[in-house]
């Protein structure tokens, strides 16, 4: 998921740009300043020091200009005389040359001090020259010199104008270097601050960066490794629409669903412990019930016992001395507790058949098939019965158990034979993992719509005077089958014979799982 | 050995009075004479052995059948006390009970039982155990005088 707002990535970079702009201010302001200083350099370099040499050249000219004119004045008439003015009209020129700079200079805004000091030297040159001028235009017509005047007097006016021109003229250089220093020293004031400043931002804009990823990313962090180590906490709420909002809600919508796993573990576990509940009870109440069945057949024994032996004594003794009717009686008594005990004794068969205490190993069904035609044998003789059978496999199965299936299937194949001879036939087939087990008999047939009730415990179809029987046998096979995990039906019709089924593990595929 | 004639005596521990009275009536078809002692539990049952208080001119049994269920002492510790009693070791015991199990069974034959017999069901076929018992025991049998 991208974050819509300011990402990391902008807050990051416009704290470098917010750095960056802070770095051109400074180096603008800075540029500034420094093109300042160099022009005030340049003014000092360019404008000052030209003045001071015009001022200096003005004085030398001045000389010059007297020495000529003394020359020309104190030279003798004659037609060489001229000569000697020469220099008298060069520095002239180089000293109008001179006051023309200066005023130039002086025509600058800041100079109106210096222009009335410039303007009082100029008069006194000017004065100065139209003496000389005088002079010089009078020898030349030759009239002699009055006297000559002393020209000291004149130079000295014209040096102190001078000197008082370059006092203001120092002062003033003065003040523009004075100038130019400060300006160069607020510069350094100004970098320095700039840079304080510069620092400061850059360490702010960091920290808050910082702070402001660092920070909520630790609360984070601290909340997933207490959610990693188990505890359902709700992690801290960023509300921001960066990375870390969307990290934020990530883990809270994470939370969320392992709750919700959480929740679902939970009733799981709830279910599983009532399914193991229900389990265990239903194993305890199975348990109890074979534990009743076997302990009331045991105790039902002892008093029938005495029924029956007393009532056996009473036959014994008395059978033939009491009225028809007495021994009528008597020989109902008997027939039932007959019946009594073969139903207790089937009912103890019953009971041990469920318990799971055998167990289950590699058994030769052939075994205990000839164990079961063994038992009977009597049977099998007395209704001169043809059994046969094929190859007999090997299955996973308790060969007491497997004994007791084959007694109970092949009986009941020899019992419900009517009046034919008995032809019975056990065969078996390979399907997949098991093998199905088939005894088939000759005998009257089942009715399909009790396929189901036959397996049921004292179910029976039959009047007790045509066969005898408890109704417990097939639902001892039942149970010893499912008990060695096969199942067990019928296929049948009146009148064609059963063909009893079973299936049990073979021994390939118990093998293969274990 | 008793004088030809003289009826023998078997001491019956069992705590059941029909089944003794029933084990009464099979005697009094068997063939030969005898005298039943019967004895309803353990402790009783040793005491009359042992000849001690309220027995003491007991005749010594010539033959003990036992039942293994009794109420407070049982027939197994019964069974234990006479086997290690060197005056009533010789004394033949038939142990005469209900039960098939096979670990009462072996038990018995451990604590030295002369025999191990199941009651039958049938009244005939009780008879003819006990008529079997007696003639094999007091008859057949040669015992130490």
């Amino acid at each position: 998921m991208r974050a819509r707002g300011l990402g990391i990535f902008v807050r990051i970079a416009a704290g470098y740009a917010l750095v960056l702009v802070v770095l051109f201010v400074m180096t603008g302001i800075l540029y500034g300043r420094i093109t300042q200083l160099a022009a005030q350099t340049e003014e000092i370099a360019s404008v000052d020091q030209p003045a001071f040499r015009s001022v200096a050249d003005l004085s030398t000219q001045v000389y010059a200009a007297e020495q000529s004119a003394t020359r020309f004045l104190a030279a003798a008439p004659g037609p060489g005389r001229s000569k000697w003015l020469n220099p008298y009209y060069t520095a002239r020129a180089a000293m109008d040359l001179d006051l023309t700079r200066l005023a130039e200079w002086a025509a600058q805004p800041t100079h109106g001090d210096i222009r009335s000091t410039l303007h009082d030297l100029e008069a006194r040159l000017q004065a100065r020259w139209a003496t000389l001028d005088t002079e010089i235009a009078a020898a030349g017509a030759g009239q002699p010199l009055a006297d000559v005047t002393d020209n000291s007097v004149a130079i000295a006016t014209i040096e102190s104008a001078t000197d008082r021109f370059r006092a203001v003229l120092g002062e003033h250089v003065k003040g523009d270097a004075v100038e130019a220093a400060a300006v160069a020293q607020q510069t350094l004031t100004l970098i320095l601050g700039l840079f304080v400043i510069a620092i400061l931002i850059t360490v702010i804009a960091g920290f808050l960066i910082a702070r402001s990823i660092a920070h909520p990313l630790a609360g984070l962090t601290a909340a997933a490794n207490r959610i990693a180590a188990g505890e359902m906490i709700d992690p801290p709420v960023v509300q921001r629409r960066d990375e870390i909002g969307v990290l934020s809600t990530a883990l809270t919508r994470m939370v969320r669903s392992l709750r919700g796993l959480a929740e679902k573990e939970r009733g799981l576990r709830v279910d599983l412990a009532e399914y193991q509940r229900v389990q265990g009870e239903l194993k305890r109440s199975n348990a109890e019930l074979e534990q009743f069945a076997y302990v009331a057949s045991h105790d039902l024994q002892e008093p029938l016992r005495m029924v029956g032996s007393y009532t056996g004594l009473l036959k014994r003794r008395y059978q033939g001395k009491l009225d028809s009717e007495a021994d009528e009686f008597i020989a109902y008594a008997m027939g039932g507790v007959t019946r009594m005990q073969a139903l207790i004794n089937d009912l103890l068969t019953y009971s041990r058949a469920g318990r799971g205490d055998r167990p289950l190993e590699e058994t030769d069904s052939g075994q205990a098939l000839a164990r079961a035609l063994d038992s009977l044998q009597t049977t099998i003789a007395g209704k001169q019965a043809v059994i046969s059978h094929g190859a007999m496999p090997v299955v996973c199965a308790n060969i007491i158990q497997l004994t007791q299936l084959f007694q109970n299937l092949i009986g009941n194949a020899l019992k419900f034979c009517k009046d034919r001879r008995p032809e019975i036939r056990v065969g078996t087939e390979r399907q997949g993992p098991d093998w199905v087990f088939s005894v088939l008999d000759n005998g009257i047939g089942i009715d399909p719509q009790y396929r189901e009730r036959i397996f049921q415990i004292f179910q029976r179809l039959h009047k007790r005077e045509e066969y005898e029987g408890t109704g417990i046998g097939l639902a001892i096979c039942k149970k010893i089958v499912e008990q060695q995990g096969g199942r067990i039906w019928v296929e049948s019709e009146p009148g064609k014979g059963s063909t009893f089924k079973f299936t049990l593990p073979a021994i390939e595929a118990q093998q293969l799982a274990a | 050995m008793k004088a030809i004639g003289e009826p023998v005596d078997i001491l019956l521990v069992e705590d059941n009075p029909g089944d003794a009275r029933l084990m009464k009536e099979a005697l009094a078809e068997a063939k030969i004479r005898n005298r039943l002692h019967v004895m309803a539990d353990g402790a009783e049952a040793l005491a009359y052995l042992r000849r001690q208080d309220p027995f003491a001119g007991a005749v010594r049994p010539d033959l003990i059948l036992l039942d293994l269920n009794l109420p407070g002492k049982d027939g197994r510790q019964v069974l234990a006390e006479i086997k290690r009693d060197e005056d009533l070791r010789r004394i033949p015991v038939v142990i005469l009970t209900t039960s098939h199990a096979e670990a009462d069974i072996a038990r018995a034959y451990d604590l030295h039982a002369n025999a191990y017999v199941t009651k039958p069901l049938d009244i005939d076929q009780f008879i003819a155990v006990v008529k079997s018992i007696e003639d094999f025991w007091l008859t057949i049998v040669k015992l130490p005088k």
